[in-house]
């Protein structure tokens, strides 16, 4: 067996009402005086006000204080703003409470935590950072998405050098993530068909990628099997609490089988165009997914031809030849990008994110610097991303 | 309903995995290891391999403690602590077979409750230590150790009083599966633990259907089986097959240990304490019956045959023949090892009375929540019946 690492994201709590036991388990990972991560628009939600009457009825949890200034992107400004904020008010532990802005803001505000660095940047590139302390952190989850997001990935930007870099490191792995569905009803039905596109393309990525082993192709099918039943549902018009609860379960079983296998060229790309315009990163995926999915083909039809037998209903499978698989299942992830991108307006080309086609020398530099690229199951240098971006735009 | 499921270990498996054990351990930001290990595996070699590996990393071993013979005692899991303690070590690195792993994780668990002494209550606590969660890196050397390396530890302070833990505490961090550290094993024993990890992933699957998170390490470990376990008991001194076979044993027991109590797991205990009988035999026979008696869900069996049987074999057999053709797969693996190292064994091999079903029977149903579908005296009494033989 060739040599392979794996290991699994936090602790997962799921589940309907699962959010009541967040006490409960801030308690368990050693939490005494808890700073809240959270933005604005969620701190209104009564789910918020929920979470902070349950933890003050917990006598052996305060609330040291709540941040909420997170404006869509890690930025040096606002972890080193918490930083004062959790020092300031003596504070022993994270808890983030949002979307994945929210939590990768927290991911780096427990990473200068426990490695006691002064600059964030200090940690970028793949585990370069060395714990010094242990903080102890919790998720509470308001999107569908919730499990890939409590992974070790984070971008951080620095608006004011005009710089970003991208971090990987287990210290920012959460001790616990809550996914309940309920968080999520306040969520427009687009978000929730946006992350099931991005939940594909993250499986597609983790099965194919050259770091994948044989564990994250059997997680990448389970998230692909809980996929399926999701999507299912969403065609006959059902957003409902358990599709939710179906889409955050597939969620969590591709992030952990993507955290294993550094991703491939869509990652790439996409954490290009987030970092350089501030592209919302699932709407990046959607954007590129085809061409990516077609640039790989030729080194991946036997992966795509396993995938397909668990997003083709059994039938379809069943009459496909064997040789046939691999097209089968390209086939079957163009007609859903396309279907769900005509259904709720998503974007299927670079040109509708606005992303300007005179940049693609620079979106392609980006993406080369990027780590993931290096593990795409075909061999990518910048010419072939530049040619992936150019038929991006040339669908428009 | 809501589901919890914790994950603390990372698994570092296959080809040069141990050069990776040094980096690793930095991570955690450890850099005094203690090394505990057996007097078997110094004699091995592996003990100078693990050394070796270390060489150009720059960390130290802190200190070192060598077991004599195979189990730990009470006696053995103090002194370490103590060596642990007075060098300032900051995690345990453990290698080898059973009771040096068991030991390892018997102070992990006495380092998070701060205490000096060993029982299951803490009530020793003397304040004489500082609470310390120690990160655990576990290098199994065979079959036995590699599905050690998860959350029970034993441990023996004299014939008669053994300390069994089954707790999170006890998990190891870090699990270490390299080629060169493994060993070979008799066929009965392969047969025996790689029947065991069989048992434990197929019911991983078809217990219950709330196991969407920890599926896929079952579903992992059947395809490996499908592919190890024949050559690896006829061929254990290959070196990838038994490889590959310890890391099925580790997938298989980590899916199952999520299942928590089961009446498999409980009878099983019961039966191998009572008589003295080996715990994975046991189980892997109870199983072996179970699964024709039709208690799981004829659609979480027909689900079973994919990782058992392939793409090929779940497709071409019609949905509602699916949950019968897996059990004729399972039958069919015991068959075939059973034929290969003449394994029939039945409960009456392990020394067990008749007589005694109706009080194992109570016991199980003791341990078993009151509304488990399982704990039905007629059900557990047909199934040991059926074992028996």
């Amino acid at each position: 067996m060739s040599y392979f690492e794996f290991e699994n994201c936090a602790r997962i709590i799921s589940g309907e009402n699962s959010v009541d036991t967040i006490d409960k388990e801030l308690c368990a990972i050693g939490g005494k005086k808890v700073l809240i991560v959270t933005d604005k628009n969620i701190q209104k939600l009564p789910a918020c006000k929920s979470i902070k009457a349950k933890i003050q009825a917990n006598p052996a949890l305060v609330i040291g204080a709540v941040y909420n200034n997170i404006d869509g992107a890690s930025t040096v400004a606002s972890i080193g703003e918490m930083y004062e904020i959790y020092r300031v008010s003596g504070c022993d532990s994270v808890l983030a409470f949002g979307g994945g802005s929210v939590i990768d803001a927290a991911k780096c505000l427990v990473l200068l935590l426990a490695t006691q660095a002064r600059n964030i940047f200090d940690s970028l590139g793949i585990n370069s950072a060395i714990r010094n302390k242990k903080i102890p952190f919790g998720v509470v989850s308001t999107t569908v998405n919730g499990g890939w997001q409590a992974s070790k990935y984070v971008t951080v930007k620095d608006t004011v050098a005009k710089k970003s870099g991208f971090i990987e490191s287990d210290i920012m792995i959460p001790d616990f993530c809550i996914l309940d569905p309920s968080l999520t009803m306040t969520l427009p039905e687009k978000a929730v068909v946006k992350s099931a596109v991005g939940i594909l393309a993250y499986c597609v990525d983790a099965f194919i990628g050259k770091q994948s082993s044989i564990l994250t192709r059997d997680f990448t099918k389970g998230a692909l099997i809980q996929f399926n039943k999701a999507i299912r549902r969403i065609e006959q018009n059902d957003e409902g609490v358990e599709t939710r609860a179906m889409l955050m379960e597939a969620s969590v079983l591709c992030g952990i089988a993507y955290t294993n296998s550094m991703v491939g060229v869509s990652h790439a790309i996409a954490r290009a165009l987030n970092t350089l315009y501030d592209c919302d990163f699932l709407s990046a995926i959607c954007a590129v997914t085809k061409q990516c999915l077609l640039f790989n083909f030729e080194t991946s039809e036997s992966d795509y031809a396993q995938m397909f037998m668990y997003v083709a209903e059994k039938e379809v499978y069943a009459a496909t030849p064997l040789d046939k698989c691999g097209s089968g299942f390209v086939d079957y992830v163009l007609a859903a990008v396309e279907e769900l991108g005509k259904k709720f307006g998503l974007p299927v080309t670079l040109a509708q994110l606005q992303v300007p086609i005179q940049d693609i020398d620079l979106i392609a530099d980006e993406v080369m610097r990027n780590y993931a690229v290096l593990a795409n199951s075909k061999t990518c240098g910048v010419d072939d991303v530049k040619t992936i971006l150019n038929n991006c735009f040339g669908e428009v | 309903m809501i589901n919890a499921i914790s994950n603390n270990i990372q698994f570092l498996v296959g080809d040069k995995a141990l050069c990776n054990l040094a980096y690793k351990i930095n991570s955690f930001g450890c850099n005094r290891p203690m090394l505990i290990c057996d007097d078997m595996t110094y004699r091995l070699g592996q003990k100078k391999i693990l050394l070796h590996s270390f060489d150009a990393t720059g960390l130290n071993i802190a200190v070192v403690d060598q077991l004599i013979g195979n189990i730990a005692t009470v006696a053995d899991v103090e002194r370490i602590l103590n060596l642990f303690v007075k060098n300032n070590c900051d995690c345990i690195i453990t290698l080898g077979r059973r009771g040096a792993i068991s030991a390892g994780k018997a102070v992990k668990i006495m380092l998070k409750d701060g205490v000096n002494k060993l029982d299951y209550y803490s009530s020793h606590k003397l304040g004489a230590y500082e609470v310390l969660d120690a990160p655990l890196f576990v290098v199994p050397i065979n079959l036995a150790g590699a599905g050690e390396g998860l959350k029970s530890a034993r441990v023996y302070q004299d014939d008669s009083k053994v300390f069994q833990f089954e707790t999170d505490s006890a998990e190891s961090n870090v699990i270490v599966i390299d080629e060169v550290m493994t060993d070979t094993l008799p066929p009965k024993a392969v047969a025996s633990y790689g029947l065991y990890a069989f048992a434990c992933a197929c019911e991983a699957c078809a217990h219950c259907d709330d196991n969407i998170y920890f599926r896929p390490y079952a579903v992992t470990a059947i395809n490996i089986l499908r592919e190890n376990l024949m050559p690896s008991i006829l061929h254990n001194a290959n070196v990838k097959f038994r490889t590959n076979l310890m890391s099925a044993v580790v997938f298989a027991e980590k899916a199952y240990s999520y299942l928590g109590s089961t009446l498999l797991s409980e009878l099983s205990h019961i039966i191998s304490d009572r008589y003295r009988a080996n715990y994975c035999n046991v189980f892997s026979l109870l199983f072996a019956r179970y699964i024709t008696m039709h208690k799981y869900s004829q659609e979480l069996l027909a689900e079973l045959l994919l990782p058992l049987g392939g793409e090929k074999a779940y497709i071409e057999c019609v949905e509602e023949a699916r949950a019968n053709r897996t059990i004729e797969f399972v039958e069919q693996v015991f068959a075939k090892v059973n034929e290969t190292v003449d394994y029939q064994y039945g409960l009456s091999k392990f020394g067990v009375d008749k007589a005694h079903f109706t009080a194992i029977a109570e016991q199980a149903i003791g341990y078993l929540d009151p509304d488990d579908e399982e704990a039905r005296y007629t059900f557990i009494m047909e199934l040991l019946e059926k074992s028996f033989e």
